[in-house]
């Protein structure tokens, strides 16, 4: 007998998991934005180079 | 069509007779300047922005017909003076403040016009109206400050739509629109179609979900606004620039907002329209003239019931049931346990254990699928779809008399004709736009309309003639009509003779239902029935609509089969204007049952029998089809109680509370070994399931719908799928994948490049003659010839000849005497089927938030009931629990309970039989009858006094544009002032 049942268990998840979920949605934004990331990269790496004085 | 020349700006120009000058101007894409005129509206001649110089006189465009040997100069000095003059009236009354403004889109009429009259200054200052913003109703906002008084609104609204609840005040200091006898929004007789927001010109009527959204600009609040507004006019010499850069914002506007196309799945009308959204917010719903069923029209819902899509209680992850709780699973993991079972319980007892059970609101490409899923992977004709509960009967009658199963024409035909019918539907709620135009060819163009109906709806009251025949006594008076008519000699002896088998049996059938049977079994006059007679003979071309009031009882398909029978006698088939429309229900009926999702029928109504057709889809599945009929819906449960059928696969149907005896179906689903449901919502039943699938709705995937007419249209995808849900098609495909079918479908037209080979009906059906706003109406040839119009030459049957129905009435089912009430139950106009949809739309929970029975005044009386009490109506099935609404659209002892209830306190399904039509099976959902027992006098009235059918309408014929021309402040710019323009 299958009762009708409307409840959803909520996942628990662990510390662990929860990482694993950040990590995940950061690659995909890295996956989904590569031209603006390595710009950006190379942006910071100028700014890295610079002489402080001239900042 | 006679040719006439004639000189437009000293250039000879050729058109046909009777063309108006606009028109040409627009056929040639010469660029005018024109407001107030729509094609479909014809003239309104309330902007005055189309000023011509012709032979001297300034006259409109818009409205005069072009005359042999004219001189029309479309820009002399004193036409573009003229043009000027009337833009420089209706900036009087509109601000231009482009730039921050919700519908500066690209195609606001004023602010185009404005700029192609190269308007630098103006010489009335803009002057306010003195008049608060009506922000009263929940879904459209009128700004009067805004309006220029064009009236495009109210002409949509009185001869459109039909609905006759905007006018234009034409007598006060300041003209405006009003609603009603000048009610706000909300408390008036609008009934939420949007209409007249579409065709606004600009934005004093707008679309609540566009303000301060549409813009980059456009969220300020006015006490900022304003003062910007003057500051840009300080610093900017003329319009010009202000127009540069309300178009910069524009064009910015443009990379943002994504318009696109879909088709409405709210009913079986097809409605197809834009939808604008910035990520998953919907600005709008713009539907346009290229729309082929609906053009500017749509319904509340079609329009702004879209937040469904977008509720938090989408499923947006594959849930398994463990224990009392349904645990989120992967993908992976559910097709995994999916294929497991159901693969187990095919090897174990066969694929007639199994059953699937298809949707008539997804996509015929999901539908598709569906069923090759039933026949090829799991090896079972045990396939059935949800018009099982509404049109079966419908489709039976019509296959039997002429041959195919479904609308004979097009709603250009419904409206052209001379007589419309309409027998056991509600098409003002069930069907709205389509029923727009019948009350429109009947207010404008003198279309006569007789309805036959329990409940005096709003089509009975515009009824010419409206017959009130005892429940589920159609069969009976339809039947002693055409016999009255046959026996008059009114009968087309010529069309029966050619086109039509079996009269002389027909004849000899008809002999018992004269006239005095019909008065005594239906309970109608012999008047009323000869009155009936008389207008068919009379009318060039009678169109016979009919709905669930006919197909939900024990005989509804001999009844569907009688109306065929009357329209074939008077041979009112084959011709435009004429026809048997049976009114689609949801969506996609006609296209679930195109697709064979039908345990009869192969996609394309081939027969199941016929060995040739079986043989085909063999070769092209790699299986052998059995030959035998598999279960229907109905079957199919009680299969299952047998021990029969141990697991369903069930798509996009709410089948605990839409199939009747909803109790005893939420037992029997309980008793499933295994169950699948795939659905957007987490329904009732999918509450009895093992494993749920997130679906996607219409907006997030691509497909297409066939409507009532058999048209099929394309929707593209809106927006992406919400979280882990995907379209149906793709989570079918997943499950054969997983079962170790080769199937590898990229795209949904390469389903529908399928479903062409090997179904004839489709043949000539591709994605690409689908494209944008193009459509098919089946049967589509290869070379994409379609038909909008059946029978013209023959009708589908070997000798091309129809065939009279010899089937008999037979009476309503009979119930013990305690239960003396008759449950009528169906639509209204807000809500969607059981709700799911529509009840996640805050506006249409606000104008209609609960179901509620609805009580005669007389049946008031005598149990003394007010609106607001507390009834329970108990059947031999079931019980609920309601308020009551006292209203004269139900007499005596008939009830009427809408169905958008999903739940136990008041689903209407609760009370219904399982008895079903005697053909099809369809639940006989409207031979319920129920005794009511009285809980409480006093309580608040179920619906909100703000809802429509409180409200008087305002009905006159369009704008009445004379009453502006009879102002005494009214400078006349045109030396020809006609009403309607120059005939």
């Amino acid at each position: 007998m299958a009762r009708p049942i409307s409840k959803v268990a909520e996942p628990v998840l662990t510390e662990r998991e929860k990482q694993d979920q950040s990590v995940e949605s950061v690659i995909q934004a890295l996956a989904k934005n590569p031209e603006g990331i390595q710009a950006t990269i190379k942006l910071l790496q100028e700014l890295h180079e610079r002489e402080p004085d001239k900042c | 069509m006679q040719k006439i020349s004639f000189e437009l700006n000293g250039v000879k120009h050729e058109a046909e007779e009777g063309t108006r000058i606009l028109d040409y101007l627009l056929q040639k894409e010469i660029e005018h300047p024109h407001i107030c005129y729509s094609p479909i509206l014809g003239p309104i001649q309330t902007c005055d922005t189309c000023m011509c110089e012709i032979d001297g006189k300034m006259m409109r465009a818009c409205s005069t017909p072009i005359e042999e040997g004219m001189h029309i100069l479309t820009s002399s000095e004193r036409a573009k003076g003229a043009q000027t003059e009337a833009m420089d009236r209706i900036l009087e009354n509109h601000m231009l403040y482009c730039t921050v403004c919700d519908n500066n889109n690209g195609n606001c009429r004023v602010h185009n016009t404005a700029e192609m009259l190269e308007i630098e200054h103006q010489t009335r200052p803009f002057r306010e109206k003195k008049e608060e913003v009506d922000m009263s109703h929940p879904f459209y906002r009128y700004d009067p400050d805004q309006c220029i008084l064009c009236g495009r609104c109210t002409e949509v609204c009185q001869d459109l739509q039909v609905n006759e609840t905007l006018t234009i005040d034409w007598e006060r200091e300041i003209p405006r629109v009003i609603w009603d006898d000048n009610k706000s929004i909300n408390e008036s007789s609008c009934v939420s179609c949007g209409q007249c927001v579409t065709v606004c010109p600009c934005n004093a009527l707008m679309e609540k979900s566009m303000l301060g959204e549409a813009g980059f600009l456009s969220g300020m609040k006015k006490d900022l606004l304003n003062p910007m507004v003057d500051l840009i006019k300080e610093v900017e010499p003329g319009y010009s620039s202000i127009f540069a850069i309300s178009e910069v914002e524009a064009a910015m506007r443009e990379t943002r907002t994504k318009k696109t196309k879909t088709v409405c799945t709210f009913c079986g009308v097809g409605c197809s329209f834009e939808v604008w959204t910035k990520g998953r917010h919907i600005l709008k719903v713009e539907p346009t003239e290229d729309s082929p069923v609906n053009s500017v029209s749509t319904c509340v819902k079609g329009k702004f019931g879209w937040d469904f899509v977008n509720s938090d209680q989408r499923l947006t992850t594959p849930l398994i049931r463990k224990g009392d709780a349904f645990v989120p699973a992967t993908w992976d993991e559910a097709l995994a346990l999916i294929a497991e079972r159901m693969g187990s319980i095919k090897q174990n007892y066969g694929g007639n254990a199994l059953g699937f059970v298809s949707s008539s609101k997804t996509t015929n490409e999901d539908a598709y699928l569906m069923q090759k899923l039933a026949r090829q992977v799991f090896e079972s004709n045990n396939i059935d779809n949800c018009s099982r509960y509404c049109q079966s009967p419908a489709t039976d009658g019509l296959l039997a008399t002429v041959g195919y199963g479904g609308d004979s024409g097009t709603i250009q035909d419904i409206a052209s004709a001379g007589l419309v019918i309409i027998v056991g539907a509600n098409p003002t709620e069930g069907h709205p736009v389509l029923a727009t135009r019948v009350k429109r060819a009947q207010k404008l163009y003198g279309q006569k309309l007789i309805v036959s109906d329990l409940r005096k709806h709003e089509m009975a009251e515009r009824s010419d003639l409206y017959l009130h025949p005892k429940q589920g006594t159609d069969f009976v008076w339809l039947t002693a009509v055409a016999k009255y008519i046959i026996d008059q000699g009114w009968h087309a002896e010529a069309f029966l003779q050619n086109r039509v088998n079996d009269f002389d049996s027909y004849r000899k059938m008809l002999e018992k239902y004269t006239l005095e049977y019909a008065v005594e079994v239906a309970g109608l006059t012999k008047e009323q029935l000869i009155e009936t007679a008389t207008m068919i003979r009379e009318a060039d071309g009678t169109c016979i609509l009919w709905g669930m009031g006919v197909t939900q009882n024990i005989a509804g398909s001999h009844t569907s089969a009688a109306i065929s029978n009357l329209l074939l006698v008077t041979g009112n088939y084959g011709r435009s204007g004429a026809g048997a429309y049976p009114l689609r229900g949801h969506n996609n009926v006609q296209g679930a049952c195109d697709m064979g999702t039908l345990p009869t029928w192969l996609p394309g109504y081939q027969p199941i029998t016929d060995d040739q057709a079986r043989a085909k889809f063999e070769k092209a599945y790699g299986v052998t089809i059995s030959n035998k009929s598999g279960l229907t819906n109905i079957e199919m449960l009680e299969a299952v109680e047998k021990g029969e059928l141990k697991a369903m696969y069930l798509m996009g149907e709410d089948m605990a509370w839409v199939d009747s005896n909803a109790n005893h179906v939420h037992d029997t689903l309980s008793k499933l070994d295994f169950f699948v449901v795939q659905d957007i919502f987490l329904t009732k039943t999918a509450q009895f399931a093992d494993v749920v699938l997130p679906a996607s709705p219409s907006l997030e995937k691509e497909g297409t719908f066939v409507n009532t007419e058999r048209r099929i249209q394309r929707l593209y995808q809106v927006m992406e799928p919400l979280g882990e849900s995907k379209p149906d098609w793709s989570i079918i495909q997943l499950i054969a994948q997983r079962m170790g079918a080769n199937w590898s479908y990229q795209h949904p037209g390469e389903i529908m490049d399928e479903i062409a080979s090997l179904a004839p009906i489709y043949a000539g059906v591709s994605y690409d003659r689908l494209e944008g706003w193009s459509s098919l109406l089946w049967p589509v040839q290869q070379d994409g010839t379609h038909e909008p119009l059946l029978y013209k030459d023959q009708f589908n049957f070997p000798d091309g000849k129809a065939r009279l129905s010899l089937v008999e009435y037979v009476p309503p089912m009979e119930y013990p005497s305690e239960f003396d009430l008759t449950l009528n139950n169906g639509r209204l106009l807000e809500h969607f089927h059981e709700g799911n949809m529509t009840n996640k739309s805050k506006g249409i929970q606000y104008k209609l938030p609960e179901v509620f029975v609805e009580v005669s005044p007389e049946l008031a009386r005598d149990r003394g009931l007010k609106d607001g009490s507390l009834v329970r109506l108990v059947s031999s099935y079931g019980a609920i629990k309601l308020r009551v609404l006292v209203t004269d659209r139900v007499s005596g002892k008939e009830l009427y309970v809408p169905m958008h209830s999903v739940s136990h306190e008041n689903a209407i399904n609760l009370l219904t039989g399982s008895v079903g039509d005697v053909r099809t099976q369809t639940p006989a959902y409207k031979q319920a009858k129920v005794r009511m027992e009285f809980l409480k006098e006093k309580g608040m009235t179920p619906l909100p006094m703000y809802n429509p059918r409180y409200a008087k309408r305002n009905p006159q014929m369009g704008v009445q544009v004379e009453r502006k021309w009879a102002r005494d402040d009214y400078e006349p710019i045109a030396d020809v002032n006609m009403v309607g323009g120059k005939k």
